[in-house]
C-alpha cells in the first residue's frame, strides 16, 4: 500500500465512525453513502479496471432487488437465499451482456449503449409484468427485524449492514487490483489487441469483470430493497443509480481501488445536505451541485481526486487511469 | 385500418425524431463526440418557447425563429468552453462533462419551472386533421412538415454549400482536411452551433407534440442515440431510416403488443442492429 492509500484508509475510518455520534438522520445518509460507495466500487471493477464501461447497472441492481423481493413476497423465501440467487442471476446477465459485446465486437461507447438498452428493456418489462407488481411496485411485508430477514430495526444496524456490503466490495476490488487478474484487466483496458497477442483472453476478462460487478450490484439491490421494503421499477431499474455511481467514480478517481469510495463519501452526503437545507425553497439544488461539480472535475482534474493527490505527492502511478490524458 | 393508422403515426413520429437526431449525428460525425446533453438542450429550447408564450404571448412557431439562432450561439459556446479543452482526451470524459451539463440543465429547469408537465400551444393546437383516413393532431402534422423541410435544407446544405463540403471533408479525414487548409477547429465549432441550433428551431414546434418535464432530457438523448446507432451514425439518410425504424416500431409495437410492451420494441431493435451489424457500432475514439 502507498501513503495515499493509507491516507484514504484513515479518512474512511473517520467517516465510518463519525455518523454514530451524529444521530439517526445522518446514520441513514451514511447507510446510503456506504451503499453508493459499494456500487460505485463494483462499477469501477468493470468500468475502471477492465474498461468495460456500462451505463446499465440499474439492470443488476434491479435483478438483485426483484429476485429476493419477489421470492420473499410470493413464497416467503429467506432474503439471504434471494440475495445469493439474485447475485447469481445478475452475474449470469453480466456474462451474457459482456459475451455479446465481445462476440459481436461491440466496444466502448456502443457497449455502454448496449448495456443501457438492456437496462431499459428490463425496466419497461418489469413496469408491465403483473407478477412483479408492474408499475405500482411491490410492498414487502415487514417481518421480524434481524439478520435472518435482512431487515434492520435501527439506522445504526442498517448502517452496519451497508458497511459490511462496502467492505465486501472493497475486498473484491482490492483482490482484483493486486492479483494477476487485475493486470489482465488493465492490459485489456489499455490495448485489447496487444493483450490478446500476449495470450490474454479478452472475452474471459470482460465476462469476469461484468459478472463480478453485476453480482456485487445485485447484492446492493437486495439490501436496499429490504431497507426500503418497497420495490419500484424506476428506483431499481431506472438510470438514476448508474448515473450517480459513474459521477462518484469519476470525481473520486476511475480505475483506482479507493477512488469510487472517496467520490461517493464526499459527494453523496453533500448532495443530501443541500437537498435537506434548501430543497424546500429551491428544488433540484443537489442535481445542480452534482452536475456542475462533475463538469468542473472533468475539466480541471480528469484523473479524479485519487489520481490528482497521487501526482501531487509524487507517487508514480503504476496504473494509468483511463480518464487521464494519453501521454 | 389499424395498421394504416399505426404506419401514418409512425412515419410522422419517425421523421420528427430524425430531425431531432440530425444534430447529434452531425456532431458525432465531425467531432466524434456523442452529445449527452442533446435532449436537455432540446428541453431548454422548448421551455424558452413556453416562457416567451407565457410572458408575451408569442406563438412558439414564431419564437422558434428567434430561439434557433440563440441555440446556435449556445452550441458554439458549449464547444469553446467545454468540449475544446478535452476533445483529444478519453471519450468517456466528454460524455461525463455533457452528462454533467444535462444534470445542470435539468436542475435549472426544475428551479425555474417546477416539476409539472407543460406544453406551449401554437396556433394549430387542439385541432385534428385526417391523413389517409387517419385522424391525427394538426400540431404533429405541422411538426412533420417542419421536419421534412429541415431535413431537406440540411441535406442540400451538406451537399451543395461550402460549409457542407468543409464539414464532410473534416468528417471523412481530419488530417487531410487540415492539410488542404480547412480550419478543423472552426468547422467543429460551427458543427456544434448548427447541431444545437436545429434543436432551437424544432424544440418550440414540438412544445405541444411532446410534453415538457425538466427530466425529459435524458429520455430524448437515449432515443436520439438509438437512432444514431440504428442509422449507422454516418449519413443523414441513415438518420432518417433510423428515425423511421424507431418511430414505426414504437407505434406499431404499442398497437399490437399487450400493455406497454410495445415501448420495448425500439430497444429490442437496437440490440438486434448491434448484434447483426457490428459495423453500425460507434467507434470508441475516432482514428486520428
Amino acid at each position: 500500500m502507498t501513503r495515499v492509500e493509507y491516507g484514504a484508509c484513515l479518512v474512511v475510518l473517520l467517516g465510518t465512525l463519525a455518523p454514530f455520534w451524529l444521530g439517526s438522520y445522518w446514520l441513514d445518509i451514511a447507510f446510503l453513502t456506504a451503499m453508493y460507495a459499494g456500487i460505485a466500487s463494483a462499477w469501477n471493477v468493470a468500468g475502471g479496471f477492465s474498461g468495460t464501461a456500462s451505463f446499465g447497472h440499474g439492470l443488476f441492481f434491479g435483478i438483485g432487488a426483484y429476485t429476493s423481493g419477489a421470492l420473499f413476497y410470493h413464497f416467503g423465501t429467506s432474503p439471504w437465499l434471494g440475495l445469493v440467487l439474485g447475485a447469481l442471476l445478475a452475474a449470469l446477465a453480466g456474462v451474457l451482456i459482456a459475451w455479446c459485446g465481445v462476440r459481436y465486437s461491440i466496444r466502448g461507447l456502443s457497449f455502454a449503449v448496449l448495456t443501457l438498452a438492456f437496462a431499459e428493456i428490463a425496466w419497461m418489462f418489469v413496469s408491465t409484468f403483473e407478477p412483479l407488481g408492474a408499475s405500482r411496485g411491490i410492498s414487502l411485508p415487514p417481518g421480524a427485524p434481524g439478520l435472518a430477514s435482512l431487515q434492520f430495526p435501527s439506522a445504526r444496524t442498517s448502517f452496519l449492514a451497508g458497511l459490511a456490503f462496502l467492505a465486501l466490495c472493497q475486498a473484491v476490488a482490492w483482490t482484483v487490483h493486486v492479483t494477476p487478474l487485475g493486470f489482465r484487466f488493465r492490459a485489456v483496458r489499455e490495448n485489447e489487441k496487444a493483450a490478446q497477442a500476449m495470450g490474454i483472453n479478452p472475452v474471459l476478462v470482460r465476462v469476469t469483470a461484468m459478472a463480478l460487478s453485476g453480482a456485487l450490484t445485485a447484492i446492493a439491490g437486495t439490501i436496499y430493497a429490504q431497507y426500503l421494503l418497497f420495490l419500484d421499477p424506476r428506483t431499481f431499474f431506472g438510470p438514476d443509480v448508474t448515473i450517480k455511481v459513474i459521477l462518484f467514480t469519476l470525481v473520486g478517481g476511475i480505475g483506482s481501488v479507493w477512488g469510487p469510495v472517496i467520490g461517493a463519501a464526499l459527494l453523496y452526503p453533500a448532495g443530501e445536505w443541500l437537498r435537506a437545507a434548501f430543497g424546500g425553497q429551491v428544488p433540484g439544488l443537489d442535481i445542480l451541485f452534482y452536475g456542475s461539480l462533475v463538469m468542473v472535475c472533468c475539466l480541471t482534474f480528469p484523473s479524479g481526486i485519487v489520481g490528482t493527490i497521487g501526482r501531487l505527492v509524487g507517487h508514480a502511478k503504476r496504473s494509468p487511469t483511463p480518464g487521464a490524458p494519453a501521454a | 385500418m389499424l395498421f394504416v393508422a399505426g404506419v401514418v403515426q409512425g412515419i410522422v413520429l419517425g421523421i420528427i425524431l430524425a430531425l431531432v437526431t440530425s444534430g447529434m449525428t452531425l456532431i458525432y460525425r465531425v467531432t466524434g463526440i456523442i452529445n449527452f446533453a442533446h435532449g436537455a438542450l432540446m428541453a431548454v429550447a422548448m421551455y424558452l418557447a413556453f416562457d416567451l408564450q407565457r410572458s408575451w404571448g408569442v406563438d412558439p412557431l414564431l419564437s422558434s425563429l428567434a430561439i434557433g439562432p440563440l441555440m446556435a450561439i449556445v452550441g458554439w459556446t458549449l464547444f469553446q468552453v467545454l468540449i475544446r479543452p478535452i476533445r483529444r482526451r478519453h471519450h468517456l470524459l466528454a460524455i461525463q462533462v455533457l452528462l454533467g451539463l444535462a444534470l445542470v440543465i435539468e436542475a435549472l429547469l426544475l428551479m425555474r419551472y417546477g416539476a409539472d408537465m407543460r406544453t406551449a400551444e401554437n396556433v394549430f393546437s387542439g385541432r385534428f386533421t385526417t391523413v389517409l383516413g387517419v385522424g391525427i393532431e394538426l400540431t404533429r402534422i405541422v411538426a412533420f412538415i417542419v421536419s421534412v423541410l429541415g431535413l431537406t435544407a440540411l441535406g442540400i446544405a451538406l451537399r451543395r454549400s461550402d460549409w457542407g463540403r468543409r464539414l464532410r471533408a473534416t468528417a471523412a479525414d481530419e488530417m487531410a482536411a487540415h492539410l488542404v487548409g480547412i480550419s478543423v477547429t472552426r468547422v467543429e465549432a460551427w458543427t456544434w452551433g448548427i447541431g444545437v441550433a436545429i434543436l432551437g428551431f424544432v424544440g418550440p414546434v414540438l412544445a405541444d407534440v411532446f410534453k415538457m418535464t425538466p427530466d425529459m432530457g435524458l429520455r430524448y438523448t437515449i432515443v436520439a442515440l438509438m437512432i444514431v446507432i440504428i442509422g449507422g451514425g454516418r449519413t443523414m439518410l441513415g438518420t432518417i431510416v433510423g428515425g423511421l425504424v424507431v418511430g414505426l416500431s414504437e407505434t406499431l409495437g404499442l398497437l399490437y403488443l399487450p400493455g406497454s410492451y410495445g415501448g420495448l420494441m425500439p430497444y429490442a431493435l437496437l440490440v438486434l442492429v448491434l448484434v447483426v451489424n457490428p459495423r453500425a457500432t460507434l467507434a470508441m475514439v475516432r482514428g486520428r
